[in-house]
């Protein structure tokens, strides 16, 4: 039986094209994570609920709160108390929110604090993406003369 | 010994810097990227704007206790005999703060306090030389992605100044009446910009 010559190139060519592939494979990993970091501001999931927010805080804003002209950027309390004995459930069907998604409504005034007991829905969750709008108006009517945030919370869930 | 031994490397560092390259050229030849202010900030503009839009508009409107509007007693509050905005201190307008009364809580309130700056401007007619503008608000120069609301404001001849004198009965008002043969006195445009610091 023939025994094979030691040879000095292998182990010296298998390095050499371990070297040559790490740093290749180093290059693609960081190129894929850098391109997947540029489209993340673009792919959809967050796009939605921006959307819901928007829509809903504009419904609120200037109808189902609004008193009168619409356009006024007046809130009619009396409006907003009736509106707030609905549940988070009936809300969410009223304003078209989808099921799966977390919804929460605080009025408050411009120091933070929340107008009568006027807070419907759930905390929402410290992770995830959350969309938030904020309408400013004047509420006026049953003890209530000052100027209102209301600020809409959505996510999903 | 062998020679060979740096093509596999060379390979890998050609390949490598082919990627790099080509990663770079896509980035530079999109024209849009999510750095790109436009659309990093696109949403953000859009809410500051229409909180803009909501503080003029609810304003506007008739508070119990007050002649007019928050808007416009803001707008009236001249004092004749200094020739300035009441409360204004070097300028004739208000500089690097708000204006006194329920306007300016309100702007300290939903904008300063939440790290937006503004500044607010009033455009006004001449009777036969078209708008004009001076400034009613000023604190600095805008950032590029500023956005603005504005808000229609109606005065008449008989709508009173801060300090009660009438406002046909002023000459020190920076508002001329535009139209000295009826009520009305002028149509101003009162303009915010607004900017996150």
């Amino acid at each position: 039986m023939r025994i094979p010559e030691k040879s000095d190139a292998g182990q010296l060519l298998t390095l050499d094209f371990m070297i040559g592939a790490t740093i290749f494979a180093f290059a693609v990993v960081l190129t894929l994570s850098f391109v997947a970091g540029t489209i993340a501001p673009f792919t959809a999931n967050s796009d939605e609920t921006i959307l819901t927010s928007e829509r809903v805080s504009d419904t609120l804003y200037s109808n189902r709160f609004a008193s009168g002209d619409a356009s006024s950027g007046v809130l009619d309390a009396a409006r907003v108390d009736s509106y707030f004995d609905k549940t988070i459930d009936e809300m969410k069907s009223d304003l078209g929110i989808p099921e799966e998604y977390g919804f929460n409504i605080t009025i408050s005034d411009r120091d933070g604090n929340v107008i009568k007991n006027w807070i419907k829905g759930p905390s929402p969750p410290d992770a995830g993406s959350l969309s938030t709008s904020n309408r400013i108006g004047y509420i006026r009517g049953s003890g209530v003369n000052e100027t209102a945030i209301v600020e809409i919370k959505v996510w999903s869930s | 010994m062998n020679d060979k031994g740096q093509i596999h490397t060379l390979e890998g560092v050609a390949a490598t810097l082919l990627v790099i390259f080509a990663t770079l050229y896509a980035v530079q030849a999109s024209a849009v990227t999510p750095t790109s202010s436009s659309t990093a900030s696109q949403e953000i503009e859009m809410q500051i704007q229409r909180m803009g839009e909501d503080i003029l508009k609810q304003a506007n409107t008739d508070r119990v206790g007050m002649n007019h509007t928050p808007l416009k007693t803001a707008v009236l509050n001249w004092n004749t005999s200094s020739g300035k905005f009441e409360g204004a201190e070097s300028r004739f307008y208000y500089r690097g703060r708000a204006p006194p009364g329920v306007l300016g809580e309100t702007l300290n309130k939903t904008l300063s306090d939440k790290g937006i700056a503004y500044n607010i401007d009033i455009v006004y007619n001449r009777a036969s030389e078209g708008t004009h503008v001076f400034p009613f608000v000023d604190n600095g120069d805008p950032s590029d992605n500023a956005v603005v609301a504005r808000q229609v404001l109606l005065l008449y001849d008989d709508d009173t100044l801060g300090d009660g004198t009438q406002l046909v009965k002023d000459d020190t008002y920076r508002i001329p009446d535009m139209s000295p043969n009826t009520g009305l006195y002028n149509v101003v445009v009162v303009r915010i910009t607004l900017w996150r610091i």
